[in-house]
């Protein structure tokens, strides 16, 4: 099942170290995203991957095939770039006859590809343009086109729409989506925005500091974080550091600051912990409600948004705390004293 | 007050700069033999003497022999020379460029000295050959430049681009590469034309009366006497360098557009 | 890494035919100016018995006169006439010296008193101490005559007066460079600023006049300068029609034609890298001035002009340099005491065959140049103007 495997891979740059250690198993025609802030390692892990920087430890295979030696040009991957590198001395259509070309495919068979893929990318009518005279918007398309075009074995992306407007980027997510959907190929895309990353990957694998924090699917990754980094940097969350410890029965029993509640730890050791809350999770109410999880607050302030206002809460212990309300009859006004509360099922152990 | 002083300074440094051709070129049609205002009528007849009266138009023909054939031989020394340069390190970039470059600040004359001993004495003496020789080492450092001007304003990712698309080296370099690059080229060759086309200094210590070209016998009838037929010269020379002008021109703008 | 191999490979292959170029038709010519300053061959070659008899003493004896007559009769005429010339380079009368003993030497006994006999001059130490210097393999004399320093009886170096005419000629050089640099600036300073800050058609204009001239040949640009100051020329009917002179004044085959036209042809040079340096300095910076209490002037001498100053100087140092080795031009319109070191050179090469002379007058020229080059590089480290703005090219 497994087509793309990344194994242990190191890279120094001198004394600099910019992977630890990375692995990932990526399945034939998954759409992987590598997700983290600037400086995490995740475009040296595309480069790598492309073949433009070597490793300094570690290997890739591609169908059990060693692939860590080979050349760009031998690897048969496709790359989109962040520039899009379209040559501008060449039309639409030499742009992306150039991989057929070079592969030595019949003059026939190329002019029947280039229309197939401007028909992918619907740009057919712009066949007989120079990439100058697109739009952003149309040159990644072209340039995805190109990079498809000899039917890559996989498809690298190096953060393809951070030159492009939000409103043409979402399109393009729900395009790029529909592709990978349409030819199957395996997709490797790296950004740093996340909601770019949840909207289209199968997996994505969350980068900081040239380590992998965790590699699993939106949901988890949103709901079951593996790390305090992870928690932090896909949505907003409220963490709240404690203890964790175990009766005789085996039920887990947490406490922190002004709490103290009974959840379901798995096999968890007792000892230190994080709990994390969802802004999304926490109710606000007036009175304490039953079966719950509350906490006496201080409304701070709140930023209205027209579905729903986020709170900025000051708890007795002095934390803050995010919370998002219903907003439909008013906001609660600042310096309201109010009820946070949670249900147990919602809060999760990090790590 | 010191707006008045700009705009005389201006005014003044403009007309010395731009008026000696603007009031000396119209005597080419000066119906008399003389060079002074006012024309006496206009006329073509100093063009009939000049197509008329050797050596000047077979001087004219050697220019243009030996121009073009600096500008092959100089198109292809300061090219190869402008790619090795590129894949050098830093020290060796900077020292081969010095050397590739360094042509441009020796004075023309000691150049000349130079060459007028060094090819006397391997036997290319006086022909077209040592001209050649001698000019594509005066253009050859102008290509280099123009070449390495638009190697180094190339994306690097777009031969990364090729790359990831099986290209190889030898087919990036001549299917992106070179094809971008060819604005530098197109400079180059003008930039080496136009220098031997007009350069006087070397070519008068290796010219023969066979091989005189237009700039030297200029020279030669301007240290002569002063007559209408010289300033038809510079009129045809001007019009030389007007047009590589426009071409360059052409050549920046189409680079612009893209 | 094996990348990095193959591109050093491909840098090789690219760089070969340049450097084989380079080197057989630029750097070997200028080598041989080094050897041509020393050179003697011509002479020593043709006295390989006198030389080597010198080799053994100096005196001039029966020995040094038959190693004399030995050599002049193995001499075709013409090497006999050649010699002679080179031998007049030197001493004048040296050449019918020559020319006569070697048509005679068959009929010369071999002595020392036979030569005197046939010509009293070959008694005089001072000829033979001519001819001696003169058969040896390398020789001073080119760089003695270009410094007028000559070796001195006590050891050390003297100088005769009137033998520093080379030395006068290099002082000349540079103090028409620096005449020609200081108009330069001083007339490209004002263009330089409308065409970097100007309304867009005055940078548009001014611009097109500069490159204009920058790509017009330099001798036709002389060749206007020429029509323009002759006796009967433009400038002077001008002048009289206006009636500010009486009658025509002498404008070339002088310093001021020399100069003026000089000024002309290098405007271009001083502009460019004025304008570069020029379209950097924002014009908010002279804005902001004013907006803080400075009047026009006062802006403009203390915020503007100082910034500015870097492109003074690529400009003038490049047209300094370039200036130091102008030929066609001072030629054209300067008199005789208006021309430079190129002159000389060129004079000696293309009017005497003198190859030593022109060689070592050409290393003056060019350690000139070189030493301007790397103070100048060394400067502009100093004040820290690593980004280059220089736009050169062109010919003297």
């Amino acid at each position: 099942m497994t087509s793309l495997e990344i194994r242990k891979i190191d890279k120094f740059y001198g004394v600099h170290q910019a992977l630890f250690d990375v692995s990932l198993s990526i399945g034939k025609g998954e759409f992987v995203t590598l997700l983290g802030p600037s400086g995490s390692g995740k475009t040296t892990l595309l480069k790598i991957l492309a073949g433009f920087e070597t490793v300094s430890g570690g290997e890739i295979t591609l169908d059990g095939r060693n692939i860590t030696e080979l050349k760009p040009e031998a690897r048969n991957f496709g790359l989109v770039f962040q520039g899009y590198a379209l040559f501008p001395h060449m039309t639409v259509r030499e742009n992306i006859a150039y991989p057929l070309k070079v592969r030595r495919m019949p003059r026939d068979a190329v002019a029947t590809r280039v229309r197939e893929m401007l028909d992918l990318v619907q740009l057919a009518r712009f066949i007989d343009r120079k990439p100058s005279e697109l739009s952003g918007g149309q040159q990644q398309r072209v340039a995805l086109a190109r990079a498809l075009a000899f039917r890559p074995d996989v498809l690298l992306l190096d953060e393809p729409m951070s030159a492009l407007d939000k409103k043409l980027r979402v399109d393009l997510q729900e395009e790029l989506r529909q592709i990978h959907q349409t030819l199957g190929t395996t997709f490797i895309n790296v950004t740093h925005d996340q909601e770019e990353a949840m909207h289209m990957s199968d997996r994505i694998a969350v980068m900081n500091h040239g380590r992998i924090e965790q590699f699993d699917t939106a949901f988890a990754l949103y709901r079951h974080p593996g790390a305090r980094f992870v928690a932090e940097f896909i949505g907003k969350s409220n963490i709240f550091p404690g203890e964790l410890t175990r009766e005789d029965g085996g039920s887990a029993i947490f406490r922190a600051e002004g709490m103290e509640m009974r959840l379901d730890a798995g096999s968890r050791t007792p000892g230190a912990a994080d709990l994390m809350v969802r802004p999304e999770d926490v109710l606000l109410g007036t009175a304490p409600a039953a079966g719950r999880v509350n906490l006496p607050a201080e409304v701070l302030g709140s930023t209205y948004s027209g579905d729903r206002a986020l709170y900025a809460l000051k708890l007795a212990s002095g934390r803050a705390l995010s919370a998002y309300g219903a907003a439909r009859s008013g906001v609660h006004p600042e310096g309201a004293q109010v009820f946070a509360s949670f249900s147990p099922e919602d809060a999760t152990l990090i790590g | 007050m010191s707006k008045v002083v700009y705009w005389v300074s201006l005014s003044f440094a403009f007309f010395f700069l731009a008026a000696p051709l603007l009031i000396v070129l119209p005597l080419a049609f000066n119906d008399s033999s003389f060079l002074t205002y006012p024309m006496e009528g206009f006329t073509f007849r100093w063009f009939g003497v000049f197509f008329d009266t050797p050596p000047w138009l077979s001087s004219l023909a050697n220019s243009f022999k030996v121009a073009l054939g600096t500008t092959l031989a100089a198109l292809l020394i300061g090219g190869l020379a402008a790619m090795g340069v590129m894949l050098l390190g830093r020290w060796g970039r900077i020292v081969m460029s010095a050397l590739f470059v360094s042509p441009l600040v020796i004075p023309s004359v000691v150049l000349g000295v130079a060459m007028a001993y060094a090819f006397g004495r391997a036997g290319w003496g006086g022909g077209y050959l040592s001209l050649v020789f001698a000019h594509t080492i005066l253009a050859a450092p102008l290509v280099f430049l123009a070449v390495t001007t638009s190697l180094m304003g190339l994306d690097p990712e777009l031969d990364r681009a090729a790359a990831s698309m099986g290209a190889s080296r030898w087919r990036r370099f001549h299917t992106v590469t070179l094809p971008l690059a060819m604005p530098g080229f197109a400079t180059g060759a003008l930039f080496a034309f136009i220098t031997s086309f007009d350069e006087v200094v070397v070519a008068l210590f290796l010219s023969t009366p066979q091989t005189q070209t237009l700039p030297i016998t200029l020279f030669s009838s301007l240290r002569d006497r002063l007559e209408p037929t010289i300033v038809v010269v510079a009129l045809l020379l001007s019009i030389v360098s007007c047009l590589f002008i426009l071409a360059l021109n052409r050549l920046q703008r189409r680079g612009a557009g893209r | 890494m094996p990348k990095l191999k193959n591109s050093q490979i491909a840098a090789l292959t690219l760089l070969a035919l340049p450097v084989l170029v380079y080197l057989a038709l630029y750097l070997a010519p200028l080598a041989s100016i080094g050897r041509l300053s020393v050179d003697n061959g011509a002479l020593s070659q043709r006295f390989p018995a006198l030389s080597a008899r010198f080799g053994e003493t100096e005196a001039p004896d029966d020995a040094a006169a038959a190693a004399l007559l030995t050599d002049l009769k193995a001499m075709a005429r013409t090497e006999r006439a050649e010699a002679g010339r080179l031998f007049n380079q030197e001493l004048g009368g040296m050449r019918s010296l020559i020319i006569d003993t070697g048509g005679a030497a068959t009929q010369i006994e071999p002595t020392l008193s036979a030569l005197t006999a046939f010509d009293p001059r070959w008694g005089e130490p001072a000829i033979w101490e001519v001819v001696r210097r003169n058969v040896e393999p390398i020789t001073w004399r080119h760089f003695q005559r270009a410094t007028g320093l000559k070796p001195s009886a006590e050891g050390g170096f003297e100088m005769s007066p009137g033998d520093d005419v080379y030395l006068r000629i290099l002082l000349r050089t540079f103090v028409i460079g620096l005449q020609v640099t200081a108009l330069t600036l001083l007339i490209g300073y004002p263009l330089a600023y409308a065409a970097a800050t100007g309304s867009r058609r005055v940078q548009a204009v001014v611009l097109m006049a500069v490159l204009l001239s920058f790509w017009t040949s330099l001798l036709v640009r002389t060749t206007a300068w020429v029509v323009l100051l002759q006796t009967n020329g433009l400038l002077n009917g001008l002048l009289m029609w206006l009636n500010l002179i009486p009658e025509p004044l002498q404008l070339i085959f002088n310093r001021f034609g020399a100069v003026v036209a000089m000024t002309h042809v290098l405007l271009p040079f001083a502009i460019l890298p004025m304008i570069n340096v020029m379209r950097t300095i924002p014009a908010a910076q002279t804005q902001a001035s004013r907006s803080l209490g400075a009047g026009p002037v006062e802006s403009f001498l203390r915020v503007y002009f100082p910034q500015s100053l870097r492109g003074v100087a690529v400009g003038g140092g490049t047209v300094f340099i370039l200036a130091l080795g102008f030929y066609v031009t001072p030629a054209l319109t300067g008199g005789p005491g208006d021309q430079m070191l190129s002159y000389y050179i060129a004079d000696f090469v293309r009017r005497g065959l003198n190859w030593g002379m022109a060689a070592v007058l050409s290393i003056f020229l060019l350690v000139c140049v070189v030493a301007l080059l790397v103070s100048g590089a060394l400067l502009r480290r100093a004040f820290g103007w690593s980004r280059s703005s220089a736009a050169s090219g062109g010919t003297g």
